[in-house]
């Protein structure tokens, strides 16, 4: 049972939009940055991009004759630069994910609009 | 993740203060905010250091928008995003249905391309081509179009991002409980530091409950009333989750709603709280409220829940009477409630067995594959990334400990000891769910926890090295793997593997373990560590030890919660809360030789087994435990039923006719049972502990095994000790165990005393000729008769809680037969002129232990006679069963009998003695010689007992 009223009077109108557009611009890109910023970490950690950077030199499965230092590192860079392009697909969908949510907002608004104003008036 | 419960349980010590200024209201007369506790009227002082108030009314929490933010998290939420999300699909096919010919020309090139060049891939390609390019034409549609579907596409968007946003701001306007702000330490640190300033708790109250405390508040409203804890109590009771408690509680929810409307109907009015009109907490009800924060930090709530203001309830003394008349206290409800919200949480896996990965290889490309070691093991990491190691309550002690020694540097191999049972392995476990996800220091990461099966490895090995030869190559997989941590469960099998081959494996392992070149995690119980490990010096120090103790019962009664809901899904029976919290209780008192949780989840596992039996749906109480517990232990533990209540009554009459005279004595036991069957007993007291003094022959020992035969069912259930047999000063170790060492005896490690009471706890235990032990060994039953336990070389404790202890002594029965004692006699008269005598052989703290001293008298010719007369119906029977024949002696055979076996310094025994030589012989004679034959009655009279 509310304790409010539901007339929306001007001054609760104005206070409403306010509230979404400062939780979906200011809370929600605080959230989604955080979110994705976690993910990318966490894709990071899985592949093991540093840690192969570190060990870059170091062979592959212990094998320590010469084939096998000479082809540890081409691997071990195949895996750094399969992560690093993960990440940069990743942070490119990432970045068009948030241009999507800031247009969102306004884009889904002003195209409501246009399309009442075309059925009420033609 | 797979949790790690159990949160330390606060014992806030806290005091209520009401502001004298507005009588706790909070506000004055005039509607201010009263300046003295700002509008807080009640306040919780905790240890001196916190305040918490209630510092809002509700009507600005529960705005529309509010409400409808919450209705969206509740399970009306579905329906909401339904509702948006659905225009927004009819719209895309609106669009989509617009553009038909799509279909047809994805087809149509899709099929020219294969014809052409019969390629499927090719054909693939082309067809993601087009739907793209299909994908981004109708979304240039939505753009370009304008129309009925479009609007109802855009109009959806909005509705869904709108209820989104309701949705979120509902979730966000409140504040969650973190243990780690320094706002909540005064609940559970013992000297914490002064908040500055006091806390409004309001903030951390959920929506749902904020919705609970207004819907109190109109229905005090309703009744022009002061809103208290009685409004708020028939509140509660129409929530969802709170009914589904009571019901697993067994409260009657009829009765209980019964008792609050007419508390509510005996309230007075208040036009105070009338003309607020709903709206403002009354000093009950925010005390409450302050409560149920306190009960959320208890039970790890991250908001002031509606289950936290049922556990408040507790704190208005009527409605804790009420719970008490129903048999509950504030913990059975906490335990009750940690068990429902674990219902929620499981997953059965639809009944498919759940695919466990092999994962070999860690992120930096060091590891090797281990094949001689994957022979003998399996991985416990890849279990736990397939979510199969469970859920670990209350480890996190044992754990902790563990970690630190693996994430040492140095010497950093652990062995858990435990009994079986106590839950090594689950330490383990829990090891390989932090590990997976990383929740270790960087030295444990990226590593496989491997367990290795011993059986497997000694399995089929033959003499003359084999066993050697798989040790090594298993620890040299382990080298080259390079990422493993072994557990060994059992690890002292390890260690005397070979022994009498002139092998010795822990010989291997020392050095390897001392030079830390891998890690190793062992296993063993107490007994085994001080009989394989400890003498084994290189060995042992190569360990660190960490102690595995048994859960206690509150512990095991989390775990058993979380398991119960598995069995429950698993047998397809429902489970009361007082089910499971009797399973801990006696599974934990009449199961000693096991530990919990293991031996509480076997028990209720077996229940609902049982409970399933009787048919489909069924409800598994506390009764069906007790059965089941009776059933493997045969003590009655179902309540008194009028047939047993009749035969504890007439218990005297019972031991009678097996014992004749002796009735001080029998009437004394018979007490002490009545007093146990009814609940009286002391728990940490043996059932009875009593002390015979009497001349031999009298029926001290024939009570006792009476006794065993009417209590414990099985006169075999009596654990008999000549005490004569104790009298030089290593007894006691006989008694309890020595220390143990390879090598010896079955009871090293375990004493002849304690071993048997450990198997057998429900017996009579029958301590003969007590003045013969050495007096150390009577020091140790000082122990059990004061405490009930006795704790043996390993320091392993024994329960004789539920034994009967019987002494006999021959002490003073010299002087016993010179005064004349019958049945008549004063027993403590007597004892007083005995007592000299007695305190020869035993110390006034010793004999002050003893439920009862009495004194047995000998056997008048009377007694004799009734005596015989009961011998010779035995020997009949056991003529009649052996040979069919039936005997019967006259009148004057039987007096003849017990006139000649009378003699009153050897009792009974000496008539016994003399129906042997008399009678028995005569008839065995008389057998042999043909005379009598099967079928035959035997008739004996004096006068053949004469020439014998």
């Amino acid at each position: 049972m509310a304790t409010d009223s539901f007339i929306l009077s001007p001054f609760r109108i104005f206070k409403g939009i306010s509230g979404f557009l400062s939780f979906w611009y200011v809370r929600g890109s605080q959230d989604f940055w955080h979110r994705e910023v976690n993910m990318i970490k966490g894709v990071g950690r899985d592949i093991g991009v540093l840690i192969n950077l570190k060990l870059i030199f170091q062979p592959i499965y212990g094998d320590y004759s010469l084939i096998g230092k000479l082809i540890g590192p081409i691997f071990r860079l195949c895996r750094v630069f399969f992560g690093i392009l993960l990440a940069i697909f990743l942070s490119f969908l990432i970045i068009a994910c948030y241009a999507l949510w800031l247009l969102l907002p306004p884009v889904a608004l002003v195209m409501f609009w246009e399309n009442l104003f075309y059925l009420l008036v033609g | 993740m797979p949790e790690e419960q159990g949160k330390q349980e606060n014992q806030a010590v806290s005091e209520v203060i009401r502001c004298p200024e507005c009588q706790a209201d909070g506000f004055r007369d005039n509607g201010s905010k009263c300046p003295t506790c700002d509008g807080g009227g009640v306040l919780l002082r905790v240890r001196g250091a916190g305040d918490y108030f209630w510092g809002s009314d509700l009507s600005g929490n529960l705005s529309f928008f509010r409400l409808f933010g919450h209705a969206l998290q509740s399970s009306a939420r579905f329906l909401s995003y339904f509702l948006a999300f659905a225009a927004l699909i009819y719209g895309v096919f609106f669009i989509v249905s617009q553009n038909g010919d799509f279909f047809v020309s994805f087809k149509s090139d899709v099929d020219s391309v294969r014809l052409a060049k019969d390629d499927i891939f090719g054909a693939l390609v082309i067809a993601a081509y087009y739907f793209a390019l299909n994908i981004v034409e109708a979304l240039g549609v939505i753009f370009t179009e304008r129309g009925v579907g479009t609007l109802l596409f855009w109009s959806g968007l909005l509705g869904a991002m709108c209820c989104y946003y309701f949705a979120r701001t509902a979730d966000l306007s409140r504040k969650e409980i973190s243990l780690t702000d320094t706002e909540f330490k005064p609940f559970y640190e013992e000297n914490p530091a002064k908040l500055e300033k006091a806390i409004d708790v309001s903030a951390f109250a959920s929506v749902s409950t904020l919705g609970m405390l207004k819907k109190a508040l109109d229905l005090a409203h309703d009744h022009a009333q002061a809103p208290g804890v009685f409004h708020l109590a028939r509140v509660l009771l129409g929530d969802d989750d709170i009914r589904s408690l009571t019901m697993r509680m067994e409260i009657d929810t009829k009765a209980f709603g019964a008792f609050l409307d007419d508390a509510i109907k005996h309230l007075p009015t208040n036009d105070h709280y009338n003309r607020k009109k709903g709206t403002v907490m009354s000093p009950e009800m925010k005390q409450l409220a302050i409560f149920a924060l306190q009960e959320s930090i208890i039970a790890g709530f991250d908001m002031i829940e509606p289950e936290a203001l049922f556990l408040a309830l507790f704190c208005d003394q009527d409605m804790e009477k009420y719970f008490h008349d129903a048999k509950f206290d504030l913990q059975d409800i906490r335990s009750a409630l940690l068990w429902t919200r674990s219902l929620g949480k499981v997953r059965i896996g639809n009944g498919r067995p759940r695919k466990i990965t092999h994962t070999v290889m860690n992120k930096a490309w060091t590891a090797r594959t281990t094949p001689e070691l994957d022979q003998f093991s399996y991985d416990m990491t890849d279990r736990a990334r397939s979510g199969l190691t469970g859920n670990v309550v209350n480890r996190s002690r044992e754990l902790d400990e563990l970690m630190r020694i693996l994430e040492r540097t140095s010497q950093n191999n652990a062995l858990l000891v435990g009994e079986e049972g106590s839950g090594r392995t689950t330490i383990v476990k829990a090891l390989a769910n932090r590990m997976i996800h990383d929740e270790v220091l960087p030295t444990l990461r990226d590593k496989r926890l491997v367990v290795l099966d011993i059986t497997a490895l000694i399995a089929g090995a033959s003499a003359g090295g084999d066993l050697e030869l798989r040790i090594q190559k298993v620890l040299e997989d382990m080298g080259r793997g390079g990422n493993i941590i072994l557990y060994i469960p059992d690890i002292h099998n390890l260690a005397a593997a070979g022994n009498g081959e002139g092998f010795d494996a822990s010989k291997i392992l020392s050095p390897i373990l001392s030079q830390g070149l891998f890690q190793i995690i062992g296993s063993t119980d107490y007994r085994n560590y001080h009989r394989f490990i400890e003498p084994r010096g290189d060995f042992a120090n190569g360990f660190d030890t960490v102690k595995v103790e048994e859960l206690n019962e509150k512990d095991a009664l989390q775990v058993l919660a979380i398991q119960a809901g598995y069995i429950e899904a698993r047998e397809g029976v429902t489970m009361t809360y007082g089910a499971i919290k009797k399973t801990v209780e006696l599974s934990n008192r009449y199961l000693p030789d096991r530990l919990l949780p293991g031996k509480a989840i076997d028990l209720l596992s077996e229940t609902a087994v049982e409970v399933r039996r009787r048919g489909e749906g069924q409800t598994l109480r506390d009764e069906d435990i007790m059965k089941i517990i009776t059933e493997k232990t045969g003590i009655p533990l179902e309540s008194i039923n009028s047939n047993e209540a009749e035969k504890l009554l007439n218990l005297e009459e019972s031991l009678h006719r097996r014992v004749i005279g002796q009735d001080q004595a029998i009437k004394s036991v018979s007490s002490a049972i009545r007093r146990v069957r009814v609940g009286m007993k002391l728990q940490n007291r043996p059932i009875g502990a009593f002390l015979f003094i009497g001349p031999t022959g009298v029926g001290k020992t024939e009570l006792a095994k009476a006794l065993a035969e009417i209590y414990y069912g099985n006169e075999e259930a009596m654990i008999r000790l000549d005490m004569s047999e104790y009298q030089t000063v290593d007894s006691v170790e006989k008694l309890i165990g020595y220390s143990s060492s390879e090598g010896s005896d079955d009871n090293a490690g375990g004493g002849i005393l304690t071993e048997a009471v450990k198997r057998n706890p429900f017996s009579l235990l029958l301590l003969d000729e007590l003045e013969k032990a050495n007096k150390n060994v009577l020091n140790l039953f000082l122990q059990v008769f004061d405490d009930g336990r006795l704790t043996d070389n390993l320091g392993r404790t024994v329960d004789f809680t539920n034994a009967i202890i019987i002494a006999t002594s021959n002490a003073g029965s010299k002087e016993v037969s010179k005064i004349f004692v019958d049945e008549n006699s004063d027993n403590d008269r007597i004892l007083e002129m005995l007592d000299p005598y007695l305190l020869q052989y035993f110390t006034p703290e010793f004999l002050n232990r003893f439920t009862d001293k009495i004194v047995f008298h000998s056997l008048t010719p009377r007694n004799l006679l009734l005596i015989a007369q009961l011998q010779i119906k035995g020997l009949a029977k056991r003529l009649d069963e052996a040979q069919g024949i039936k005997v019967e002696l006259s009148d004057e055979a039987v007096s003849y009998l017990v006139e000649v076996g009378y003699n009153a310094e050897y009792g009974a025994r000496f008539l016994q003695r003399t129906m042997q030589e008399k009678l028995e012989n005569l008839i065995a004679v008389e057998f042999l010689k043909g005379n009598i034959k099967r079928g035959d009655t035997f008739r004996v009279e004096v006068e053949q007992l004469k020439q014998i």
